[in-house]
């Protein structure tokens, strides 16, 4: 399984974002790229999308697309792509719109993006692209998206096509560093990020990134130092906190490596990685119950984490699975994690609005996480919407019996009783 | 391809250091199942031996060999294993008849140790089914004693290691398994399997994890008695979650003088099974360094070299892996484990896109410091599809260390990409050199002939030290063998094991740079003799006998 230091913490954000997103309607959760290190929202933004030119004739909307189409355009090989003419977009900025007879396709693409639909990212974007060949958003969309399908190699043949047409944008580029870095190819990310932080020195993904690239090289002393520009722009950054802690292991100064990865922990406290660094940092210290402490907890969380990899892995392809989803619900409920939970749920509401196993499912995670507001407000939901379901009183009748409100649990039976006895 | 790119503005070696010599020992091929590679049954290839099974002063090559998934179907049994005797110039002749191995269901690899303690090597092999022993008859010819030796079972053993854990002199055993396979039961591409979008082989993943044995060596002193005993769960080998073992190697890490064990397990944590000294062993990885990448990710173990890289004196531990993942270099830090130095020492990056297999820590240069390579191949077809950033056919890696610990890649051979799999390595035309011999999944066994004096003319010079004993572990594995010179020293074990289901001769070889002599040669056997030599001419094969007990 292809793993990137960049592909598997980027739940957090998107997490924040739509946390307690659970039974609002789609249009209330937020439509922000699922990816923190390789956002679009970094990117060159598109203008928004007229309504589509009839000349163009693309598909209306992602869901057109057949899924032979999706598969074409997965197994199409970018490189192919055709060129551009030399110059045609050496005035393109990221407020300039894509060509009248692409741009429905381009935000067709985009929107893709966002619900991880890639397939049918990558039909539209190389549809755009043979069209209006190398548009600089149209690169640089398609090229995040490979990045979020884990083709690293054609990430970064597209976005160095788009730092070659639109070089003035190169400070948006850290998706090609992190392509380097992920194909094992260090001085080319280190470069790369050199160039990032140059052109645009407020990127904290650059900068994290650098400070990984240099670890990897050796330089850890320089490591640290980008480490803490990251941090000194977003103080919170959990992961540069954690890579900023192996940095300072690898200095041998234990004691501020644990303080760095404490607070890694602190803001990130699922993540296996921090737990597993945590039990060579207390060790070294000489704290081995500590040190202990913190490899079961790394145990317990990789398990369930590993997991969580083989659903997402499922998911890359068929975006749209329900079961998946379920499950990820599920394996956060077990870490704890209730920002996963959230954004499960959410995506799952957004797959299937007004689904009451969705309600019913929401329920049971936030009761499991002891998460009492968040449930209650399920609870709300399902006799709003789902007042003449038999199920949905049983589950809110569990609910209350298991909080200890006997009261609600026999209104809840009652009203269940009533449903199947045929009143109303 | 990054690696193309990222290499071509260094200093290159004008060419590969290791030629193919095919005329060496023919156009020898082993089987694999098909080359759709339906089933993960057929994508791990043989095994290899580089021993010296007729005591004649070479190298000889033994070549395990598989089956298909017809010949299983249709209860014939596997392809044999066969013997290969070395002329003394590194030509390779079939063994005669005395020398023929009867098959198992599906050979997968080897280990090679004195297990009857008459001082002649004898062969452990693999299998897919039950494993096989086979004991050297004073190097007239080797006998199956599986049965006599209690070898039972149906499981799918990959690398085995022999080591006396018991310090009792007599051989005993560890075999790595992999998974419970039943071709029946497990579905082909197009079953639900997908690798990047793409259909392929079902497994490792979903599929069962089979636990390793220990076997201890009891011996056949009565009718009555096994010869092999297991003793996994007394010895307490036998963790809360079994591994998908393939590599397997033997180290004191924590330098106690018993010795412990270092399995690489595929896409499950790797194993360190410190040998407690009281007939049991305690699983340290996590707690040691060496279970996880650095990043806390269980990677996907193949081949396992140890070998002092930097210099310490302590031993280090290199392990290949799949594509997408680093090969992972584990720098020692005493008892108090490892700590991984892969990026900073080179080995990561060049790795990446690559699938590793067998790999061995050796002086290939003969410079005075540890070098390695790594031979590569994808276990899926579909690599060759877009969008994998990697493919199925991969080039072969050599790793040159400078000297200061850090390594830079090479290719290994002029000859492009191949699908390459296990490797064995051994001085096979006695110029003091260390060659390779590997398996081409699908293709020939191919003898790689270290060409560092292509030309005849000596600059580096080198030491080879072998330990023996009148009895018992009468090839001392476990032995340990200190050697200084003007310029240097470094430490080795004496040990079989390593690499990617395949053994090596029990000898430690030293390159010495450009000092002729060794100042002094340290040995010590694992029954607790000690033996010193001083003022040692280079470019000799230094057979050090153990000294009877004080």
């Amino acid at each position: 399984m292809l793993k990137s230091a960049f592909s598997h913490h980027s739940r957090c954000t998107l997490a924040a974002l739509i946390a307690g997103a659970a039974l609002l309607p789609i249009s209330a959760a937020s439509s922000v790229p699922a990816s923190r290190s390789t956002s679009a929202a970094q990117a060159p933004t598109p203008s928004p999308a007229p309504p589509t030119s009839a000349a163009s004739q693309p598909p209306r909307g992602a869901t057109e697309l057949s899924a032979a189409q999706r598969e074409a355009a997965l197994r199409f090989d970018p490189r192919q792509l055709p060129r551009g003419e030399r110059g045609a977009w050496v005035d393109w900025g990221p407020s300039v719109p894509p060509p009248e007879n692409v741009r429905a396709a381009f935000a067709l693409g985009a929107r893709s993006y966002q619900e991880g639909d890639y397939g049918a990212c990558l039909a539209l974007l190389q549809d755009v692209l043979r069209r209006a060949p190398d548009q600089p958003g149209a690169l640089y969309q398609a090229a995040t998206a490979y990045f979020r399908l884990r083709r690293y190699g054609d990430c970064a043949v597209l976005a160095e096509r788009f730092v070659e047409v639109a070089p003035k944008e190169v400070g948006a580029t850290q998706v090609l560093g992190h392509a380097h870095y992920t194909l094992g190819d260090y001085p080319r990310a280190l470069e790369h990020y050199q160039r990032v932080v140059a052109a645009a020195p407020s990127s904290v993904e650059a900068w994290r990134g650098l400070g990984l690239a240099r670890l990897k090289l050796g330089d850890t002393t320089g490591a640290l130092t980008a480490l803490d520009r990251a941090l000194a722009l977003r103080p919170e950054h959990a992961d540069a906190l954690v890579w900023r802690a192996q940095a300072l292991v690898e200095l041998e100064r234990n004691s501020e490596a644990l303080e760095s990865a404490l607070r890694g922990r602190d803001l990130a406290p699922f993540e296996p990685r921090t737990w597993f660094l945590l039990g060579s940092i207390f060790a070294a210290l000489g704290r081995e119950a500590d040190a202990d402490a913190a490899r079961a907890r790394f145990v317990e969380l990789n398990r369930i984490d590993q997991q969580v990899r083989a659903q997402e892995a499922l998911l890359l392809t068929d975006p749209r699975a329900v079961e998946p989803r379920v499950r990820l619900v599920r394996l956060h409920v077990a870490a704890g994690d209730r920002e996963g939970v959230a954004e499960n749920l959410a995506r799952l509401q957004r797959l299937l609005p007004d689904n009451l196993d969705v309600g019913a499912l929401a329920l049971e995670a936030h009761a499991a996480l002891g998460d009492h507001s968040a449930a209650e407000a399920v609870v709300a939901e399902l006799e709003k919407r789902f007042a003449e379901s038999e199920l949905a009183w049983s589950a809110i009748e569990s609910y209350w019996r298991a909080r200890g409100d006997e009261d609600r649990a026999r209104r809840a039976a009652d009203r269940r009783k009533a449903l199947r006895s045929g009143q109303r | 391809m990054w690696t193309t790119l990222l290499f071509a503005s260094l200093p290159q070696a004008a060419q590969p250091l290791f030629v193919d010599d095919s005329q060496a020992l023919g156009d020898v091929r082993t089987t694999c199942g098909t080359r759709a590679k339906d089933y993960i049954i057929e994508v791990n290839g043989g095994g290899l031996a580089l021993c010296d099974f007729d005591r004649d002063g070479d190298l000889d090559l033994l070549v395990v060999d598989g089956s298909t998934l017809e010949r299983v179907k249709a209860e014939q049994p596997g392809l044999p294993t066969r013997l290969f005797l070395n002329d003394g110039a590194g030509r390779f002749t079939p063994a005669p008849e005395s020398w023929a191995m009867t098959p198992g269901r599906w050979g997968m690899g080897c280990a090679v140790g004195d297990v009857d303690g008459d001082g002649w090597l004898d062969v452990y092999v693999t299998n897919w089914g039950t494993d096989k022993l086979y004991l050297n008859r004073n190097g007239a010819g080797f006998l199956d004693a599986s049965a006599r030796w209690s070898l039972s079972g149906q499981r799918w053993g990959t690398s085995a290691a022999f080591l006396d854990y018991d310090r009792d002199g007599r051989l005993d055993l560890y075999v790595a398994n992999y998974l419970a396979f039943d071709p029946a039961t497990i579905s082909p591409p197009g079953g639900g399997c997908a690798w990047k979008g793409f259909p392929v082989m079902c497994g490792p993943e979903g599929l069962t994890p089979l636990h390793d044995q220990l076997l201890v060596n009891v011996g056949i002193a009565s009718d009555t008695q096994p010869g092999f005993r297991d003793v996994t769960a007394g010895a307490k080998v036998r963790p809360e979650e079994a591994g998908f073992a393939l590599g397997v190697t033997t180290l004191d890490y924590d330098l106690d003088g018993d010795v412990d064990l270092y399995v690489a397990n595929d896409s499950t944590p790797n194993f360190l099974w410190e040998n407690q000294g009281d007939g049991t062993f305690k699983e340290v990885g996590l707690a040691r360094g060496v279970a996880y990448d650095m990043n806390g990710k269980e990677q996907a173990g193949m081949g396992v070299a140890v070998g002092d890289v930097n210099g310490d004196g302590r031993d280090d531990l290199f392990v290949t892996n799949f594509s997408g993942e680093n090969n992972t270099l584990y720098l020692s830090k005493g008892e108090r484990g490892f700590t991984e130095r892969s990026g900073p020492t080179g080995l990561a990056g060049p790795s990446v896109v690559k699938l590793g297999w067998g790999t061995a820590l050796e002086d290939f240069d003969l410079d005075g410091d540890l070098d390695t390579f790594v031979l590569n191949g994808h276990v899926y077809p579909q690599a060759d599809n877009a969008g994998t950033d990697t493919s199925y056919a991969q080039e072969a890696q050599f790793y040159r260390n400078d000297g200061a610990g850090r390594f830079r890649a090479e290719p290994l051979l002029a000859d492009g990409r191949l699908v390459l799999r296990a490797s064995s390595v051994g001085d096979i035309d006695g110029d003091g050199d260390v060659d390779i011999v590997a398996i081409e999944l699908d293709g020939r066994v191919r003898v790689l002939r270290n060409t560092l004096e292509r030309d005849g003319e000596r600059k580096l010079n080198w030491l080879a030290v072998r330990l023996t004993a009148p009895d018992g572990n009468r090839f001392a594995l476990g032995g340990r063998v200190v050697v200084e010179w003007d310029g240097g020293s470094r430490a080795r074990e004496i040990r079989t094991s390593g690499g990617y289901q395949s053994a090596i001769e029990p000898l430690a070889h030293f390159g010495l740079g450009a000092a002729t002599r060794a100042r002094r040669v340290r040995a010590s056997w694992p029954s607790g003799e000690t033996l010193e030599v001083l003022d040692v001419p280079a470019n000799q094969t230094l057979v050090l006998e153990r000294p009877k007990a004080k």
